[in-house]
């Protein structure tokens, strides 16, 4: 924001940090260790009366000067350097909270020099115990300058009381000192016997060169487990959110987490080796592993505290992108005017990459490359679109806080997207274009409204049915949708028919064998637990079948459905024929009805890849291994390994799901249930939007394949938020149901969220997935036209048996839906399929659409002529 | 910035500017005079090797310990300026990045031929790597030179922004080259006279030691000599309101300068008559005295729009005492330690 950035894009700044820090600390740390080995080589060789251990200590003191003091100094500048340059305000912060730490540490490495140089000149003419004493000088010095800048990389990760008290001790001796300290200090032995062994190697005299040998490696041996154990109380000294992170949260650091036990066997293992009489190739060949050892060491450790500090350069005061909280505040607000270095002040449609480019240098050269070797912002993001990258800057620095939150407008996210998809990607994504759809062809039923003795009103259960179809990789919902049907005898007081009376169901003919277009049934015993019989659901129902009583309704919950026709084609829609007989097998009356099921998820949005079919419908097999792959990064599930395997799992064999389509599973109870997990997970990333944020993910796009939201409310322009909240309205709905549930992970998905729709998120009325939802009568009030503004949000169905598809009017006789329609699909119901599919029943039974019995139709059922208002009030109106 | 805190953290300094300040001057003068040892030694061992090559061995066995010394000498101003001009200093290396971190690899590339250069100075083709580690060294003064000037001077900045790349130059200032050229050459002149004070005292029974005492005197008068018209220079090319400081509108200034000249003319003087541990006695003074005057010069330039003294000030005094104490203690080992070796080394 202050400073100038330095335009490093091709490397990214991590790269320089990494490779100037790594080598620096690699040789600094044997400048401490190796000063000990120095003294305590020399007490041995004078001890032992050895010329050739003598000799060996002078050739190995000239290695070490030249490598501790050329390399070693100049590349502890080169960190200065660096860090300026990068981090311009961090390093104010060090160098001003610290000045006096680090001119003490000055004298410390002043001393240094100066004891090492007159140890090595003095080599041949100082007296032994002079000698000696200049060299525990130079042990002194070293062990005391890491003692103090210790104390200051540990402020950065762990600043303990001083943000309260801004005391220096307080800064110093901050949580991670002692541990950090004895770390340092055990890897500078380690790589003190390293180096020895390296030096050692090359003493002519096989008895001196075989007691260095095993004097090196008594060093390695004795470090390695003081290193594992300092390690474990470094990160038992961590901040419980540090701590959450590095060990659960962040996926990067599990290999660093894996590679410092390892890494430090094969060092222990590798020094063992060299301590014995293998060839001195051999053995020289290992000593230099062993070196590489020692760098993997240094390289690993410095990446996790650099890593578990993530977003922090100072930890609490200062993100990554070197921009301190307050700069940044407000986030929302936009950033590029009150960028001192910008170029750019505002976005405009002429200037939108521009504008991209420079936020992308303000907020994520310091750690991203283009190109480079470290989190090359490619690798990151060369699989999403826009739109897709937008929500990823919307979501960051939210639930999972490695990152920074983005800082600006909306339009400057936008044109932080364009830049990376376009600018850097070069990714041109052709605009979303209207689904190509073929209005449905329906044979409507015929019905003699003078002469008939019976009537069957059916519909679906849900207005649509949405599923990834992606099996293979995962299930999000058994494939189906479900059937009712109530079988009316026509009179003056008609009556529902339930005794000796059958109905049938049938798919139409192309729609009878889903298994052919959906990888389910291979899958089943993975995904629900127990072999299906082709084309067969969970529950035992078949594409045709016999529906089942309960009360007075007809019911077939599970019939098998895809939205893929045998003739290759997407048709959402399949209209199943329902048949009413009588006990003796005589028809009493048939109407058709749509089971409707769709594909058209668009996870490929954010999660890359393209639609599996048609560019219209389908998650693609790439997509849904980036899910998997995200879900498995975040949560340490095995899923993608899993399904590699041909063991896909279903969403909701884990997460409870208390909808139709979970195929019976109970899943697991200390889980987040489904809806709230992939809503709650979901609405970090598309706050701010309206009903495209549905549309994302359900088959409810205007322009979408499907078009499930058919009913009058899309025709009047109500989108999914004046029922059912915003994307986090929805979300908070239902985590702070889970979270009084006592499940954990609903904190942590709440915790990033506020609500649009009332002030708080307390004045969010908590409802559990699928058997709370927006109640009609909401806005519906005793059954009449609502006011314009009317929202049903907030206000829950008390349980299951209050939604809309288990509700009958006031006689119990009818549900609710026999009349109006399915849910998202009432009559009149409209989409891009044409009128007949959407309303087969009004056409059938009235000759027009709408909903049954309206326009004063009562004799769809009645004989006779109708006043009142019996099946609830203000029917007439 | 958690609500905590009272104060942006990196804002305050941890003390009174003027500590702060003085200390900068101090280990500045002490920083300049070790690397224009380090510099114009080896300059000269490479332009005057002297007979049998007697300059240039004595030089390099001390060369490479004064790039350490010196290295480790910059380390405090380095701080002390970061303290007190962090916001200048960075911005400045930030626009000149690839040079200012090519710096440390410059120098450290240096220091490691001035080792190869070390037992082979006798060799008459060892030149290349004394003349390698030359230019290196020439090379790390013009980087410090840039992103110093390009610090004092806000109005270059956003041209140079406009680069982006972090190549920022400040050649085009009409201080560069003589700035340069002062600097060049007064190593040239300390450089010589540090060869005349090691050979002195040899000299009385060397005499090729005696002829280093000349040599390196002669190179101490020369470089000082040609100071006056590029010192000349450098002053006439400095912006007027600031020059004018030097006489009479800013009486630090003035006095400072007048007695660094004065201070440096009797250095000359005892150069002249052979006197170069008096030469030494004075020079010292005298750069320390130039050390003020840029100093003072750099707050000219940033006036009015900064001044180390607006900077707020968080002092705690056990710091203090710690850098203190662990300085006289350090400074007791390692005069200790020094000793104990020259001791040994007068011994033979």
């Amino acid at each position: 924001m202050e400073f100038p950035v330095w335009q490093l894009a091709s490397t990214g700044g991590g790269f320089w940090i990494v490779l100037i820090a790594v080598l620096h600390v690699y040789v600094a740390h044997f400048a401490v260790g190796g000063g000990l080995f120095l003294v305590l080589t020399e007490a041995r060789a004078r001890k032992l009366g050895s010329q050739p251990l003598m000799v060996y200590l002078h050739r190995h003191t000239r290695f070490f000067l030249l490598l501790t003091m050329v390399f070693g100094g100049l590349s502890g500048v080169g960190i200065w350097l660096t860090i300026s340059l990068l981090s311009p305000q961090a390093t104010l912060v060090l160098v001003r909270v610290f000045t006096w730490g680090w001119a003490t540490e000055w004298t410390f490495f002043a001393g240094e020099i100066a004891a090492l140089l007159v140890y090595y000149y003095g080599f041949d003419r100082l007296s032994p115990r002079r000698h000696m004493l200049v060299g525990w000088l130079y042990f002194v010095f070293a062990f005391l300058s890491l003692f103090v800048v210790n104390g200051i990389i540990g402020f950065m990760l762990t600043p303990g009381q001083w943000p309260a008290t801004m005391d220096f001790w307080e800064g110093l001796f901050n949580p991670t000192f002692w541990p950090s300290l004895v770390l340092r200090f055990a890897l500078g032995l380690l790589l003190a016997g390293l180096f020895g062994f390296a030096t050692a190697l090359g003493i002519p005299d096989q008895e001196a060169r075989e007691g260095m040998l095993r004097s090196s490696c008594r060093w390695v041996v004795a470090a390695a487990p003081v290193l594992l154990l300092s390690g474990w109380w470094y990160v038992g000294v961590l901040p419980a959110s540090v701590q959450e992170f590095f060990l659960r949260r962040s996926s990067e650091m599990a290999s660093y987490r894996m590679a410092w036990p390892a890494l430090l066997l094969a060092a222990a293992a590798g020094s063992l080796a060299l301590a014995t009489r293998l060839p001195l190739a051999l053995r020289r060949v290992l000593a230099v592993g062993l070196l590489l050892v020692g760098l993997g060491l240094v390289g690993a450790f410095e990446t996790m505290r650099e890593g578990a500090r993530k977003p922090w350069l100072i930890q609490g005061m200062l993100w990554s992108t070197d921009i301190r909280p307050s700069q940044g505040a407000p986030y929302e607000a936009p950033l590029l005017p009150r960028a001192k270095w910008s170029a750019v002040k505002d976005v405009t449609p002429e200037n939108r990459l521009a504008a991209g480019q420079a936020l992308f240098t303000l907020e994520c050269v310091s750690c991203h490359s283009i190109d480079g070797p470290i989190r090359d912002i490619k690798k990151f993001t060369d699989r999403i679109g826009i739109e897709g990258m937008e929500a990823y800057l919307t979501g960051q620095g939210k639930i999972f806080t490695h990152m920074p939150p983005f800082l600006g407008s909306p339009a400057e996210r936008n044109a932080l997207a364009a830049y990376v998809v376009e600018g850097v990607n070069g990714h041109v994504w052709p605009k979303p274009k209207q689904a190509d759809i073929t209005p449905a062809e329906v044979a409507i039923p015929a019905f003699d409204l003078e002469n008939a003795g019976h009537l069957v009103l059916a519909v679906g259960e849900l207005g649509v049915v949405a599923m990834a179809g992606c099996d293979g990789s995962f299930s999000l919902a058994a494939p189906g949708n479900g059937l009712k049907a109530v079988v009316i005898k026509r009179d003056v007081m008609p009556e529902v028919v339930t005794e000796g009376a059958t109905v049938r169901y049938a798919a139409p003919d192309g729609a009878k064998k889903p298994d052919a277009h959906l990888d389910f049934w291979k899958y089943a015993r993975t995904l629900v637990g127990k072999d299906l019989p082709a084309n067969t659901s969970a529950s035992g129902l078949a594409p045709d079948g016999t529906m089942a009583l309960s009360g007075k309704v007809f019911t077939a919950s599970g019939i098998p459905v895809s939205p893929v026709t045998d003739d290759g084609k997407v048709n959402p829609y399949p209209v199943f024929t329902v048949t009413a007989a009588d006990a003796a097998g005589a028809t009493l009356a048939e109407t058709r009805a749509v089971a409707a099921v769709s594909t058209e998820m668009g996870c490929k949005t954010c999660h890359g890849g393209n639609w599996a079919m048609d560019e219209a419908t389908g998650v693609a097999k790439p997509t849904a291994q980036a899910i998997l792959a995200v879900h498995d990064k975040r949560n340490g599930t095995k899923l993608a390994q899993s399904a590699a395997a041909g063991q896909p799992v279903a969403c909701f064999g884990c997460h409870p799901d208390a909808g139709p389509s979970a195929a019976g599973l109970p899943g697991r109870a200390d889980l987040l249930s489904l809806s709230a997990a992939v809503h709650g997970f979901h609405a970090s990333y598309m706050t701010g939007l309206g009903a495209e944020a549905c549309n994302r993910c359900h088959p409810t796009a205007p322009d979408g394949v499907t078009q499930a939201q058919r009913d009058n409310h899309a025709a009047a322009g109500i989108g999914c938020p004046r029922c059912h909240g915003f994307m986090e309205d929805h979300a908070i709905s239902l985590l702070t149901f889970e979270k009084a549930a006592g499940k954990a992970a609903a904190a942590r998905l709440l915790a990033p969220l506020a609500p649009r729709s009332v002030a708080t998120v307390a004045a969010v009325h908590p409802r559990a997935a699928w058997t709370q939802l927006p109640d009609c009568l909401t806005c519906h009030k005793d059954f009449t036209r609502p006011a314009k503004d009317a929202t049903a949000f907030n206000t829950w169905t008390k349980d299951a048996a209050g939604l809309f598809r288990n509700r009958t009017e006031n006689t119990g006789n009818i549900p609710c839906a026999a009349c109006h329609g399915s849910p998202h699909a009432t009559f009149v119901a409209v989409n891009d399929y044409g009128l007949d599919v959407n309303n087969i029943a009004p056409m059938q039974y009235m000759g027009a659409p709408g909903v049954i019995a309206s326009g004063k139709r009562c004799d769809v059922c009645h004989t006779v002529e109708m006043e009142g208002d019996s099946h609830h009030p203000n029917m007439v109106k | 910035m958690p609500p905590i805190l009272s104060i942006a953290p990196g804002t305050a300094i941890p003390g009174p500017w003027w500590l702060f300040d003085l200390l900068l001057l101090v280990t500045f003068t002490a920083h300049l005079l070790v690397v224009n040892v380090a510099l114009g030694g080896t300059l000269l061992a490479l332009l005057a090797p002297g007979r049998s090559r007697d300059v240039a061995v004595t030089l390099a066995k001390r060369l490479p310990g004064a790039v350490a010394v010196g290295v480790n000498l910059a380390i405090p101003p380095l701080l002390f300026a970061s303290a007190l001009y962090g916001e200048y200093l960075y911005t400045a290396a930030i626009l000149s990045a690839v040079p200012w971190l090519s710096l440390f690899m410059v120098v450290m590339l240096a220091y490691a031929l001035l080792y190869v250069f070390q037992p082979r100075a006798a060799r008459p083709d060892s030149g290349l790597a004394a003349a390698a580690a030359g230019a290196l060294l020439l090379a790390a003064s013009l980087i410090l030179v840039n992103v110093s000037l390009l610090s004092l001077r806000p109005e270059l900045w956003k041209a140079s922004f406009s680069q982006a790349g972090g190549f920022a130059l400040a050649v085009g200032d009409v201080t560069f080259v003589p700035r340069w050229l002062h600097f060049v050459t007064a190593s040239l002149a300390v450089g010589g006279l540090y060869v005349a004070l090691f050979s002195r005292k040899a000299a009385a029974t060397d005499a090729a030691a005696a002829v280093r005492v000349r040599t390196g005197l002669r190179w101490f008068i020369f470089a000082t000599l040609a100071q006056v018209p590029i010192g000349l220079w450098f002053l006439l090319s400095l912006p007027q309101g600031i020059m004018e400081r030097f006489f009479g509108l800013h009486s630090e200034t003035t006095l400072a300068f007048m007695l660094g000249l004065g201070l440096a003319a009797a250095a000359l003087l005892n150069a002249v008559r052979g006197r170069a541990g008096r030469a030494a006695f004075f020079i010292v003074p005298a750069v320390g005295c130039m050390v003020v005057v840029r100093d003072l010069v750099r707050q000219a330039y940033l006036a009015p729009q900064f001044s180390p003294e607006a900077l707020p000030v968080a002092f705690q005094a056990g710091p203090l005492v710690m850098f203190l104490a662990c300085f006289a203690a350090t400074a007791a080992a390692v005069v200790w330690a020094v000793m104990s070796y020259r001791r040994t080394a007068r011994r033979g």
